[in-house]
């Protein structure tokens, strides 16, 4: 599989474990823009989604996110998120 | 002390408010009717309360809708919410909650729970909701037991009015279905292969048929506009509920021993009996309660719930006690009174 359509399936997977994880009832998956800021004015998301990120991550994918001054970075949109994924992750 | 009934809020399998249960009970749907025996939360759904509580898990949100139909005219009406204590009232709490962090800890170990799914697993999280919701200062708390929760509960609140520990009390009951509850019910009796409810069955041990629902009542202490009825007596074992013109009696399976309803039902007073209507719910006296409320403001009759056949009619009753045993065949009742 090509690196861009891993990529474009890891968005997909990420929009439904978020959606799911943070029990965003009234959103769709394929409604989340791959840009869209996760967090404040974007899809509105707060610390403690974040937390449930974290620990969706850990579950799904192996990865530890050490360096919490990271976080807000790798935590921006999907598309950050995923990049961070298809480099990080252990399984 | 009298206090008043003057906000009723509930839901079940039946559906969300007081009209699908006048409905339910004037078409005489029973639970084996139903497809599930679970609210339908999506048709219950408040959207200005439901974006208050995203994270919030099912038993939360039964609790939260009841709430929100018990004061929906709060901004109009002379009570205030800010001067109300608030007492949930559960046998096993948020159980599938409390139960699915635990599963989570063993698959997942103890780094990679959901926090979120921790914070809801305390019994004490809906009551918490419904005091941030509705802007709540007063005393909150919750009582949990098996033992006749709902008569404890209007008790305590009879306790803190009496105590001007606050204006109104707000007494939410709340039960959730789920596969502990099933498994805990079908150790100590049976569970119906059939969802088929017979609540006076001398002639055999009761099944259960395990069921959900929320109802949440605002008591307060003097009569206002929206006061419906009024509940004269609530205690334990006392013979002083024999006077009244009816009974709803709680039997619904559990316990399996009827000792208590056969000795009632040999009274000449009409006994009834609704929980074909919600299922076995340890909570089921506070939709007993809420019925009454019904029958007393003559929204729905009785004559077809009525178990014992001996009995004189009395065509529309001025009180109505609500009375539930238990395996020890100790007894809770609370009497209501129309005003």
């Amino acid at each position: 599989m090509s690196n861009v359509n891993e990529l474009d399936e890891l968005r997909e997977q990420l929009k439904k474990l978020i959606v799911e994880a943070l029990s965003l009832e009234d959103i769709e998956p394929d409604e989340i823009a791959d840009d869209e800021a996760l967090f404040g004015s974007g899809l509105g998301l707060d610390s403690l989604d974040a937390v449930e990120i974290y620990v969706m991550l850990q579950r799904n994918f192996g990865i530890e996110i050490k360096n919490t001054s990271d976080a807000k970075n790798i935590f921006y949109s999907i598309d950050s998120l995923a990049k961070y994924v298809q480099k990080h992750r252990k399984k | 002390m009298t206090m008043y009934i003057s906000g009723l809020g509930m839901l079940g399998i039946f559906g969300k408010g007081r009209d699908e249960l006048i409905k339910a009970v004037k078409d005489s749907r029973t639970t084996e009717s139903y497809e599930k025996l679970n609210v339908d939360l999506k048709a219950a759904k408040n959207k200005k309360l439901s974006s208050k509580m995203r994270r919030a898990d099912r038993f939360t949100k039964m609790a939260v809708y009841s709430v929100g139909d018990a004061v929906e005219n709060h901004e109009t009406e002379e009570f205030n919410l800010r001067e109300t204590g608030v007492i949930l009232t559960t046998a096993f709490g948020p159980h599938n909650t409390t139960f699915g962090f635990l599963d989570e800890l063993i698959t997942y170990g103890e780094k990679n729970v959901s926090p979120i799914k921790f914070s809801h697993s305390v019994h004490n999280a809906a009551a918490s909701y419904i005091a941030q919701i509705f802007n709540i200062k007063g005393p909150v708390t919750t009582v949990a037991q098996y033992k006749f929760p709902v008569v404890h509960a209007i008790t305590l609140a009879r306790s803190w009015l009496e105590n001007k520990l606050c204006e109104n009390v707000l007494v939410c009951s709340v039960e959730e279905k789920g596969n502990v509850f099933d498994a805990a019910v079908n150790q100590k009796l049976k569970i119906s292969d059939n969802n088929r409810l017979k609540p006076i069955n001398f002639s055999e041990a009761g099944k259960a048929v395990p069921a959900e629902g929320a109802v949440s009542f605002l008591l307060t202490s003097a009569k206002i506009k929206s006061s419906c009825c009024r509940i004269s007596q609530c205690g334990f074992n006392s013979c002083d509920f024999l006077s009244t013109d009816c009974y709803i009696a709680g039997a619904d399976g559990i316990p399996p021993d009827q000792t208590f309803y056969k000795k009632i039902t040999s009274n000449p007073k009409p006994v009834c009996v609704f929980s074909p209507v919600y299922g076995s719910i340890m909570t089921g006296t506070a939709f007993d309660i809420g019925i009454a409320v019904l029958i007393l403001n003559n929204y729905c009759g009785y004559n077809d719930y009525i178990v014992n056949q001996a009995a004189s009619s009395c065509l529309q009753p001025k009180k109505i006690t609500c009375v539930k045993s238990d395996c020890c065949n100790d007894f809770a009742a609370v009497s209501l009174e129309t005003l």
